[in-house]
């Protein structure tokens, strides 16, 4: 029953097909849906329990193209979170989308991108990923060009021109990889051990070149702009390419090249972290500056989007195992925390056709559990004990200071300190300022949109009181590679 | 009994809950709720003295937050839980018939009694994570409190507040990080053992730590947010802030010089400097503002100073220095009881009149004899009088101070013996300005007595307050066998104790003195200088207004500064990649668009042709406005226009040229043979030679066919190549 493995993948893919090709009413189509993701995530659930080292072998042309599929702790664990947080999303995106008549096509795409990401969680060795990350960008660019405007079009063509232009890079990067080690397959410790020795700069070229090409996906300076501009896909589209799939799947790439194939020791040995690090600091310290100045929400969050993306791909620069742990726990606490943040503006965008931060003064009267919610992801997002945002970043700096660098907690709490300064002033107007004395009437969002978003917000809490099972089993991972 | 630790965090936290939804519904249960609460757990608290007594009570759970709770309670942490559960009491009581007037009373009662159990946290927690977990809430907690106006004045108050506190988190952050990562230990009874051994980087964390906790305790260059958020906030916030709040920083401010540096002397020296620092800002600061609770606020700077000094001297005087731990817990205690009791009368007022300027306030509370009474207890209090409580912890920390300068030369002796009896001296000045002015002056405006305003529920607290001040007074060594628990705590060798006699004639001179100087200062400088004469009253004036202000000539302009110019520094970054693509693509078609022809293309015409055609094409296809076209034109003008045009104009002009000259030349030369008169037949000659010029014109097409050929020899040079190379290749082919 290896083929089990290929089912996750294949399900979604091929109810999408079901759901672009016969066109079904609406009732019909969101039962199609919510079924789906729903079986999905039993499936990956039935998988994460009783699959350990299962190997389904899809396609083998040659060495090189020999595609497989292998689901290992850290593959599952982002298979779990991508499958969950599809649920809500699709919860979501039915109250969102509204009952408009081109959204099969939407469903059909947003089905595959199910498929293709959990094809990513679930490749065997980096050709096979390689692969579902470039049909990623296919299946991602229809949601976001969904609105059809020249707005839409030309940010879809920038996100495609980043997308290829990283894809090429990495191409490349393989390329010459596997001419040196005729193994791409993904192994702790990795695969090029000791021949490191042997060609020092050509190792250092590969990882560059695969660390920025994996890098444009998750959003890496200076190849983050299609982020912002990508922000005109409907919401749910947005908060999934920035909570969970897109740059999540870039993120996860990354761990997947820097500890599983070339290994970070040979990396260590190379050098090549050293010049990436001073990308990602780059990476944390702007997108968090610049997001102060974003008036529009969205945009808000897209910035800020690209710095909690670097705190993640610090534990991929500094070779500590607890930097690891903590940049790991990052990954899935910031796709809880920024889902949540994006399903509140997007609430607000939908229901009181509001943007931008100075139209929102006193909405935390009118929709108070959508903006509770709000804030409670934003502390998480801040790090504010006894939130979860709180204990990756604490695992994060106290890697950076095992190193010895100092620059790394300091930058982490300067962030830290331009989080809140964007995202407390949205929270204090939502609640503090507009026109105290005015009886306003409470209009909250439909359930379909509004039980996500506290059951989200309910999850980042309940992970911030209780990490220590997820510590756990990521720390078992940790010590496996270190 | 350790789980009583939990309960005393958990029954406040459920009970506000319920609270919180009760008081949707029926604002009388939520108060009843909320009072009896804090009551349960006060008396709790006061039971659990049984087992402070013989020990310290400890209470774990390891399982939550990443490091588990651990929560503690020894004696020394036992007098900070017992004022802010006997505090949060009775301010609950005044603040349940204080708000009557505001809107969102629910949610600020939700946010204080929030802020109770957090600020519970921070004095019981051991685990330092878990301090800065409490410490964290309470900041933030308390915003809601500060802003709970909502004006202007509000918003600007809970914003310094705000970014002071997220700023002072992070620094305090900061050094828990690098404490974390040096000794790996996380309790702070097991730290004092390690911290101090790690060599000089010990200072750089401790003074983060210091700094952290510095801002919430309004140590001087930090203390900005103190005297604004004071007056913003409503008024049984503001008794907690000062009473309560600022406390929590001082509780981690001697955390770190006593427990967890080993009173280490630097440090300890440093905090006796920003203790006199603090004593004189504040004191000098309180002369001048005309708002009441900002003189309260800069107030409790001063006494703020006193604690500071104290936590210095304990340090430097090691285990003999059981003088500063009594007269520094003392004087925390003490502080917290009087403070809150005169916020309290300043509510009163501030209910009735909604006015807080002592301009127009003068002669209030004349006629008022129970809040007069009470206020007046609460600055004698204050001054440190004989008789009360402000004078034992006063007397105390003055007691140690003379104690540690025995062994130094005279000078400093003298020096700081002057300093500290200015310092307090300011105190009886500034608030015999505000006392008078309050009490004493004559005002025909208030002769009513305003009793039906003034609650029961309000007066309660201030009374019991009063009664406890008094009876400390009279009893000064009730506390005393307590304290003695505490020297155990504090590493104090209990060989060096003796019993205090505090109401000594000498004390109670140095004690006179005091305040008489500041008796003087009120009537020298105060009523003279900080006085003008407005409509028949001697009004008081700010002259702090034009002073350099901290906030707004430093950190305001240093931050902007550096918001430009990483502002600038990083949209540099931000914006990289697309410059340089949109470069690269503008020189391309800079390249792209240099003409190197000098003659009009015939191909031009061609491709013109069929663009016309093609845009006739297309309009018949799409139907778009007229001005999309024009804008569209425009664009594609753009595009099309040459940026370099390598062309023979030039030589066209020095054509013309040529051609003026010539005619010139011929226009003098017919001149010249008119005037030399020569025949018509010349003449005849002459004129056939003006035709002959006009066909100079014509050299323009000489050239331009010139040029024509020259382009002809060029294709032909081209068409004789191109046949060279096919012959050429032919030859290669064939002969291969």
């Amino acid at each position: 029953m290896n083929f089990a493995v290929l089912l996750p993948i294949l399900i979604p893919i091929i109810s999408g097909f079901i759901v672009g090709l016969s066109k079904p009413a609406y009732n019909r189509r969101n039962t199609i849906v919510i079924s789906t993701t729903i079986i999905n995530l039993f499936l990956v659930v039935y998988i994460v329990l009783f699959k350990t080292n299962t190997l389904f072998h899809m396609v083998k042309i040659n060495e090189l193209l020999n595609l497989y599929l292998m689901p290992d702790n850290i593959g599952k664990t982002f298979a779990i979170l991508v499958s969950a947080l599809w649920i809500f999303t699709t919860f979501y995106s039915i109250d969102y989308m509204g009952k408009g008549d081109g959204l099969n096509k939407f469903f059909m795409f947003y089905l595959i991108t199910e498929g293709v990401t959990l094809g990513i969680a679930f490749s065997g060795n980096l050709i096979t990923l390689y692969l579902f990350y470039e049909l990623l960008t296919l299946s991602t660019f229809p949601l976001v060009i969904e609105k059809g405007s020249e707005e839409a079009l030309r940010a879809g063509k920038k996100y495609l021109i980043y997308s290829f232009f990283g894809a090429t890079m990495v191409l490349f990067g393989i390329i010459l990889l596997f001419s040196q080690t005729q193994n791409l397959s993904f192994v702790p410790g990795g695969v090029v051990g000791i021949l490191v020795y042997d060609n020092k700069n050509l190792y250092l070229m590969v990882y560059l070149l695969l660390f920025l090409g994996f890098g444009v996906k998750a959003a890496l300076v200076p190849f983050h702009s299609w982020l912002p501009s990508a922000m005109v896909a409907p919401t749910p589209v947005s908060a999934l390419l920035h909570a969970v799939a897109v740059v999540k799947s870039g993120i996860f790439a990354l761990g997947r090249m820097t500890y599983f194939v070339l290994g970070w020791r040979v990396i260590d040995f190379t050098g090549g972290n050293r010049y990436t690090l001073i990308l990602v600091l780059l990476t944390i310290l702007m997108g968090s500056f610049l997001a102060i100045h974003q008036e529009n929400l969205k945009r808000r969050l897209a910035y800020s989007t690209i710095s909690q993306l670097g705190y993640v791909m610090l534990a991929l620069v500094i070779f500590e195992d607890s930097a690891y742990v903590g940049g790991f726990l990052h990954m899935l606490f910031h796709a809880t925390v920024k889902i949540t943040l994006f399903f509140c503006v997007g609430a607000i965008m939908h229901y009181e056709k509001k943007t931008e931060l100075s139209e929102i003064a006193g909405i935390g009267k009118r929709m108070p559990k959508t903006m509770i919610s709000f804030s409670v992801a934003s502390f998480c997002l801040i790090g504010i004990p006894p939130t979860n945002g709180f204990v990756s970043k604490w695992f994060l700096a106290i890697g950076g200071l095992d190193q010895g660098n100092y620059l790394i907690p300091i930058i982490l709490l300067l962030s830290a300190f331009f989080t809140a300064a964007y995202l407390i002033p949205v929270i204090s107007t939502a609640f503090f300022k507009g026109d105290p004395s005015k009886e306003v009437e409470v209009s909250e969002p439909k359930n379909f949109m509004l039980v996500p978003i506290i059951l989200l917000a309910a999850i980042n809490i309940i992970l911030g009181f209780f990490p220590n099972w997820l510590i756990n089993t990521i720390q078992a991972t940790a010590n496996k590679l270190f | 009994m350790d789980r009583l630790l939990l309960f005393i965090l958990l029954f406040p936290t459920i009970t506000t809950s319920i609270s919180y939804f009760v008081g949707k519904r029926n604002e009388l249960y939520r108060n009843i709720i909320n009072i009896l609460t804090t009551l349960v757990n006060f008396l709790v608290i006061l039971y659990m003295y049984k087992y402070i007594k013989e020990g310290t009570l400890n209470f774990q759970v390891t399982y939550v937050m990443g490091t588990g709770l651990n929560l503690k309670l020894n004696s020394f942490r036992y007098i900070f839980v017992l004022i802010t559960s006997f505090i949060w009491f009775i301010v609950n009581i005044y603040s349940s018939q204080y708000l009557f007037n505001y809107i969102h009373r629910n949610r600020y009662h939700f946010f204080f009694m929030v802020t109770y159990i957090s600020t519970l946290g921070i004095f019981i927690s051991e685990n330092i994570i878990n301090l800065f977990t409490f410490f964290e809430i309470m900041s933030f907690s308390s915003y809601p409190l500060i802003i709970h106006d909502e004006d202007d004045e509000a918003h600007e108050a809970g914003e310094t507040y705000m970014n002071m506190a997220v700023a002072g988190g992070m620094i305090l952050l900061m050094g828990i990080f690098i404490m974390y990562s040096y000794t790996q230990v996380l309790n702070v009874s097991e730290l004092y053992l390690v911290l101090p051994r790690i060599g000089p980087i010990k200072y750089v964390i401790s003074s983060l730590l210091i700094i952290g906790f510095g801002i919430k305790a309004g140590i001087v260059p930090l203390h900005i947010w103190l005297p604004k958020a004071h007056p913003a906030a409503p008024t049984p916030a503001s008794a907690i802030l000062s009473g309560i709040l600022v406390k929590t920083g001082i509780f981690g401010v001697m955390l770190t010089v006593i427990f967890l540096m080993d009173k280490d002397f630097y440090l300890s020296l440093g905090m006796v400097i920003f203790g006199f620092i603090n004593i004189f800002t504040g004191g000098i600061l309180a002369l001048f503002p005309v708002n009441i609770k900002r003189t309260l606020a800069y107030s409790t700077m001063s006494q703020i100073g006193y604690i500071i000094l104290g936590i210095g001297l304990m340090g430097l005087m090691k285990d003999h220095g059981y003088l500063a731990v009594y007269g520094t817990m003392f004087h925390i205690f003490n502080h917290a009881v009087f403070k809150v009791m005169l916020f309290m009368g300043v509510g009163i007022i501030y209910m009735i009149t909604h006015e807080l300027n002592i301009n127009k306030l003068y002669g209030f509370g004349r006629f008022k004899p129970i809040l007069k009474i009470t206020f007046f207890i609460g600055f004698c209090a204050i001054i440190g009088l004989p008789g009360f409580n402000g004078y034992l912890s006063k007397t105390l920390i003055h007691h140690s101070l003379t104690e540690y300068l025995h062994d130094f030369s005279s000078p400093i002796r003298i020096t700081v013996e002057i300093l500290f009896t200015l310092g307090s001296s300011i105190t009886t000045a500034y608030l015999l300005k505000l006392y008078i002015s309050l009490f004493v002056e004559d005002n025909s405006k208030y002769y009513a007595s305003y009793r039906k305003y003034i609650n029961k529920r309000a007066l309660f607290p201030m009374v019991i307050s009063s009664i406890i001040i008094i009876y400390i007074g009279i009893n000064p060594n009730i506390f005393e066998r307590y304290f003695f628990s505490l020297y155990n705590i504090f590493s104090i060798d209990l060989h060096s104790v003796h019993t205090i006699q505090f109401y000594s004639l000498k004390n109670m001179f140095s004690s006179f003195l005091t305040i008489g100087l500041g008796i003087i200062i009120y009537l020298k400088y105060v009523l003279p200088n900080l006085r003008q004469e407005k409509n028949g009253h001697m009004d008081y004036f700010d002259k702090t207004r034009n002073w350099i202000s901290i906030e707004e000539n430093i950190y305001n302009p240093v931050f902007k500064f550096m918001f430009l110019v990483s502002t600038f520094i990083l949209r540099i970054f931000d914006t990289l990649l697309l410059k340089i693509a949109a470069y690269i693509s503008y020189s391309l078609r800079f390249a792209a668009n240099i003409e190197f022809q000098t003659y009009p293309n015939p191909m031009d015409k061609l491709n013109s042709m069929i663009y016309s055609f093609y845009i006739k094409f297309k309009d018949r296809k799409s139907k778009k406005t007229k001005k999309e076209h024009k804008l569209k034109d425009k664009i594609k003008e753009s595009y099309n226009k040459p940026h370099m045009k390598i062309n023979l104009s030039e030589l066209e002009g020095k054509i013309k040229d040529y051609e003026l000259n010539a005619k010139e030349n011929f226009k003098s030369n017919i001149k010249h043979t008119v005037e030399s008169g020569k025949n018509i037949h010349i003449k005849e000659k002459t004129v056939n030679k003006i035709k002959d010029s006009e066909k100079i014109t014509t050299i323009k097409k000489d050239f331009d066919e010139t040029k024509y050929k020259m382009n002809s020899i060029t294709y032909s040079i081209y068409l004789v190549g191109i046949v060279m190379v096919v012959v050429l290749l032919a030859l290669i082919i064939f002969n291969t």
